[in-house]
């Protein structure tokens, strides 16, 4: 940390160390590093993200395609799937495929989908948000009556609906989320914004005759990173939600798709004799969800702990 | 008998940087019928002083003993507690907007002040009282206003309405936490002269916490000037304001608008320090204009210093000789010219300059 | 107070209308061909166009929308594809199951949410706080379908094994015939729909109550001497309920237009299942009918909401 900061590279360890003067951003990680949930959260994360990387390689070091029906040795010989054993670590499915690839292969569609469309939401969420509320009058009328609109539709019968409009796709999904969820980062933003709109420094930088797009991105954006960021990071585990709840309907990626909703949607038909058809996808959505929500948390503690903390006398 | 003991209080909280001591060894009395007032900068621990005496500070660890007529507060239970809190001991606070319930009528939040230490009253009764307390604070209308929401009424009104609420049962002791902090300069006098005008009616002790020692200028007894949590002066009104001995104190007062009590001195400069690592030594050598090589590893007691009636009435906790008190820039030289001597160095003797 | 009434129900009718406007599209013009699926593969040309013909759909798209928006304004919802059922009576023979799900799932969630909650934030950051967070992220965390799956393996199924038969899977038997078994059916579709909201009310209590016991006038009212317990309900849940309420019109309003997920783990024919049956069928009348009644009621429940807000807070004026 002694030389993070070039700016304070060569000042002696302790002058760094003093609570004030160090920037919110800062002091925001001081805290996040020790928030141990958080910090394991974010283990998990990194270990589900080597998972999603490796899922190839470990696939064929074990040579089990995950497409690969093994109905010879992955079914009983009444065609009932096969318990974990030394062969088949996670059980084999429905029509004899090894359920452990197919979890492997499962994150890359769940941090996929949970990372694609929170970074979608945000940054259309952001740019609404800060259109609406800087520019104020119709325009602010216009978009947040499109964000009034978007929230007064009931999401997840829509996202099936349009599902089965268009056909499932992997980024259908993703664009339904997206649209269902930036109408709640563009409110966020646009409050901020017109908070920040009204405060000295941006009056003052306006009088300055700085550009209405330099004050936005030198004054606000600066100002609603911080929740928007907390958002984001919540955002993630509704997307991964959203996704397999899409596929367990049977309307999100297409079916065969090694993901992990539609595991679970071809547990169903199973879950009487082979519950281990439900019990390693599901635990591993669990775990994800899991794990971003607690990182989520952590970064909200850390960014604003007054959101975590007690009042004050005084 | 004194009405109210404190005795060694100290009071810290646990947060995330490290150990907060917000009030550290208090001892100080109030005498029935008399008023104290306790001033110091934002910051020094006023609040949490009075707070942990009423019991309503919440996560902390507290050693030491407040008695109240006879009982300790901190050690007796908080049902025992409870039964003094509102009826014995009044409380009003700085912000009268958020200190009133949002969403409730100001006559239901009187009621149930009246009806918490006296559930024989009837709701009428109560009210009826309501309205004659809304009335003897002085707010017009009050059978109207009794039914109105806080945010309905002026500042002025809503602390009349907090007035009347913390006087409904006649406390021994009303604790004003910066009442008039909030209100606007032409309100702010006319508040002070309310609660001067029931604590004599009543007879009840009152502690005044202010920041502005123009505040208590008129209706204190006695004054507690606080630093850092800590006391740094006490003495009587007239010696705080004619003879003070602390440089702080000296400070807080040629802050003040009166043009008799300006001098050269300018107000202090620089920031209260962190409670969590306090200076070494004297808590406010960093600010203080008269420091000394002693100031700064050697940490004042408070000790009896001249002044006052003679009658060790006056104690404060600084490193200049005893009788180094009053006002004027003679006798700020003669503080500059000891603290000089003291430590063998050029001592301007303006706050303006404290190093 | 009337204008706010008239205003906001204008407000909330050009809401549902744009809805349709989307909904129409979505449907009418998307590349879905219903008339061929209908059918059948075998089917040849000309069958395929009498259907058309039948249902309509080889007229102009404004004229189709015409009809749509006329029949919607009279209540008429269509007939479904499928059955030739009027589809408002599917969805009013769907809805007393969707109710009944929303309703009783919400008892247990609230009064759970809202307890924990605020047990909870009285004592922040103690062995039962941490308990009460991680339950409440734990199944914040949990998706509906799993839980649901999980219920049933180990309370319905597992149970069942060994011969206990508490909680019994499927079918719905109407509140009216018997009160009893109506709730029995339900109960596993309630704690999963439940415990999943759970979380997010405990999250949600716990926040705002934190927030209100930093006001000052919880300061106010512990130096009045009033019970704590008091301070807790009286002052601080009455000043922090309001998000809570928030949420709960939100959450009920749209629930009561369909529970999809937990309807389609348990087997229930409430309105989420018939709108899922029907997007695979392509049975678009119904489509359209469900989405439209679960949007009017999502709108309805905002106008609640924003209602409640003035009825809960006297500074707030509606206008
Ligand atoms: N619950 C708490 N937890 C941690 N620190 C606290 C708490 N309550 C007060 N403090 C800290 O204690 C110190 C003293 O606060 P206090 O409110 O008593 O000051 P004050 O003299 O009343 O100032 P003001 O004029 O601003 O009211 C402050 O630094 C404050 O941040
Ligand atoms: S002279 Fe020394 S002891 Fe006195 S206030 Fe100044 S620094 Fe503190
Ligand atoms: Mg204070």
């Amino acid at each position: 940390m002694a030389t993070a900061d070039p700016e304070r590279a060569g000042e002696p360890e302790q002058e760094q160390d003093v609570v004030k003067g160090r920037s919110p951003w800062r002091l925001g990680w001081e805290r996040l590093r020790h928030d141990h949930v958080a910090m394991a959260a974010a283990v998990v994360i990194v270990l589900i993200g080597l998972a999603a990387l490796l899922a190839g390689v470990v696939s064929d070091l074990i040579s089990h395609p995950p497409d690969t029906q093994y109905r010879e040795i992955g079914l009983s010989p009444a065609g009932v799937p096969q318990p974990p054993d030394s062969t088949f670590w996670f059980g084999t499915d429905g029509v004899g495929r090894d359920v452990f690839v197919r979890v492997l292969y499962g994150t890359r569609i769940s941090l996929l989908v949970g990372i694609a469309s929170s970074f979608g939401a945000v940054v259309l969420g952001t740019v609404i948000g800060m259109l609406a509320g800087f520019y104020g009058g119709a325009v602010d009328t216009l978009l947040a009556r499109a964000l009034d609109v978007i929230l007064s539709m009931p999401f997840l019968l829509f996202g099936v609906a349009l599902a089965a409009v268009l056909g499932p796709s992997l980024w259908l999904v993703v664009g339904v989320i997206v649209f269902f969820t930036l109408a709640a980062v563009g409110r966020i933003v646009r409050g901020q914004t017109l908070s920040i709109r009204e405060r000295e420094y941006v009056e003052a930088a306006r009088s300055l005759g700085a550009s209405n797009r330099r004050i936005m991105f030198t004054e606000i954006l600066p100002n609603v990173l911080a929740p928007v960021l907390v958002y984001a990071s919540l955002l993630v585990p509704i997307a991964i939600i959203f996704s397999a709840s899409l596929s367990f309907l049977g309307l999100g990626v297409p079916p065969g798709t090694p993901a992990w909703g539609v595991m679970l949607r071809e547990a169903i038909d199973y879950y009487t004799v082979a519950p281990w058809l439900f019990a390693f996808p599901g635990g591993a959505l669990l775990l994800t969800t899991l794990a971003f929500n607690l990182l989520g948390d952590g970064v909200r503690d850390a960014l604003d702990p007054k959101a975590s903390r007690l009042g004050r006398a005084g | 008998m004194s009405l109210l003991e404190v005795e060694n209080l100290n009071v810290t909280f646990p947060t995330p940087d490290g150990m907060l001591h917000a009030v550290r060894d208090v001892s100080f009395t109030v005498q029935s019928g008399q008023t104290l007032g306790i001033v110091g900068e934002s910051g020094s621990g006023k609040s949490v002083l009075m707070q942990t005496v009423m019991g309503l500070t919440h996560g902390a660890r507290i050693t030491g003993q407040a008695y109240f007529e006879g009982q300790d507060l901190l050690t007796m239970t908080e049902a025992e507690r409870r039964g003094i809190r509102g009826a014995r001991i009044g409380m009003i606070f700085q912000d009268p907007l958020t200190s009133l319930h949002p969403h409730y009528r100001v006559g239901w939040q009187i009621v149930e002040m009246i009806r918490a230490h006296g559930r024989q009253t009837s709701k009428r009764a109560a009210r009826a009282r309501a309205i004659e307390l809304l009335d003897h604070v002085g707010i017009p209308q009050p059978d109207q206003r009794v039914d109105a929401f806080p945010h309905e009424l002026s500042g002025g009104m809503r602390q009349r309405v907090m007035i009347a609420m913390a006087m409904a049962l006649e406390p021994a002791l009303l604790i004003a936490d910066e009442p008039t902090t909030a209100l606007d300069v032409t309100v702010q006098a006319q508040i002070l002269e309310l609660v001067k005008w029931l604590k004599d009616e009543i007879g009840s002790a009152v502690v005044m916490i202010t920041h502005d020692l123009g505040v208590v200028a008129e209706m204190a007894d006695t004054i507690m000037v606080m630093y850092a949590g800590g006391p740094v002066e006490w003495a009587q009104r007239r010696t705080i304001y004619y003879a003070p001995h602390h440089p702080y104190t000296r400070g807080l007062l040629s802050s003040l608008p009166a043009g008799e009590r300006r001098s050269r001195l300018d107000s202090i400069t620089g920031q209260p320090p962190s409670l969590i690592t306090l200076p070494s030594g004297c808590p406010f050598h960093p600010r203080c204009p008269f420091v000394m090589d002693r100031c700064i590893t050697e940490r004042p007691p408070l000790r009896q210093v001249a002044g006052g009636n003679g009658d060790g009435s006056h104690r404060s906790a600084c490193w200049l000789p005893i009788d180094a008190v009053g006002l004027g820039e003679h006798v700020d030289e003669q503080r500059a010219a000891y603290a000089h001597d003291a430590r063998g160095a050029t001592v301007h003797g303006r706050f303006g300059d404290a190093p | 107070m009337l204008r706010f009434v008239i205003r906001r129900t204008l407000y909330g009718v050009l809401v549902i209308w744009v809805i349709s406007v989307v909904v129409f599209v979505l449907f009418f013009v998307a590349p879905r061909n219903v008339a061929r699926k209908l059918a059948g593969r075998q089917a040849d040309m000309s069958a395929v166009e009498a259907i058309r013909e039948d249902l309509g759909l080889n007229r102009p798209l404004l004229e189709q929308y015409g009809d749509f928006l006329w029949g919607l304004l009279q209540g008429d919802l269509g007939y479904s594809y499928y059955s030739d059922e009027p589809v408002t009576d599917k969805i009013l023979d769907a809805l007393p199951i969707s109710v009944s799900l929303a309703a009783g799932a919400a008892v247990i969630w609230v009064v759970l949410g809202v307890s924990i909650g605020v047990l909870s934030a009285l004592r922040p950051r103690t062995i039962a706080d941490r308990a009460a967070t991680t339950f409440a992220l734990f199944f914040y965390s949990m998706p509906t379908f799993l839980l649901g799956l999980l219920l049933l393996y180990f309370l319905f199924y597992q149970l069942h094994l060994v011969g206990i038969d508490w909680f019994p899977a499927a079918t719905y038997v109407p509140l009216t015939e018997d009160v009893g078994q109506w709730a029995r059916h339900l109960i596993l579709p309630w704690i999963t729909l439940a415990l999943v909201l759970t979380g997010t009310y405990i999250r949600l209590t716990r926040g705002s109550m934190l927030d209100a016991l930093g006001e000052d006038y919880i300061r106010t009212a512990r130096s009045k001497g009033i019970t704590e317990s008091r301070v807790t309900v009286r002052h601080a849940l009455r000043g922090g309920i309001t998000p809570v309420v928030t949420q709960f019109g939100i959450d009920f309003g749209t629930l009561v237009g369909g529970v999809l997920i937990t309807e389609q783990v348990f087997g229930l024919q409430g309105l989420g299942y018939i709108a899922v049956t029907s997007v695979v069928q392509g049975d678009l009348p119904v489509v359209i009918g469900v989405v439209m009644v679960a949007s009017a009621f999502t709108v309805v429940a905002s106008i609640v909401v924003d209602f409640s807000y003035a009825v809960l807070d006297p500074r707030v004026r509606l206008t």
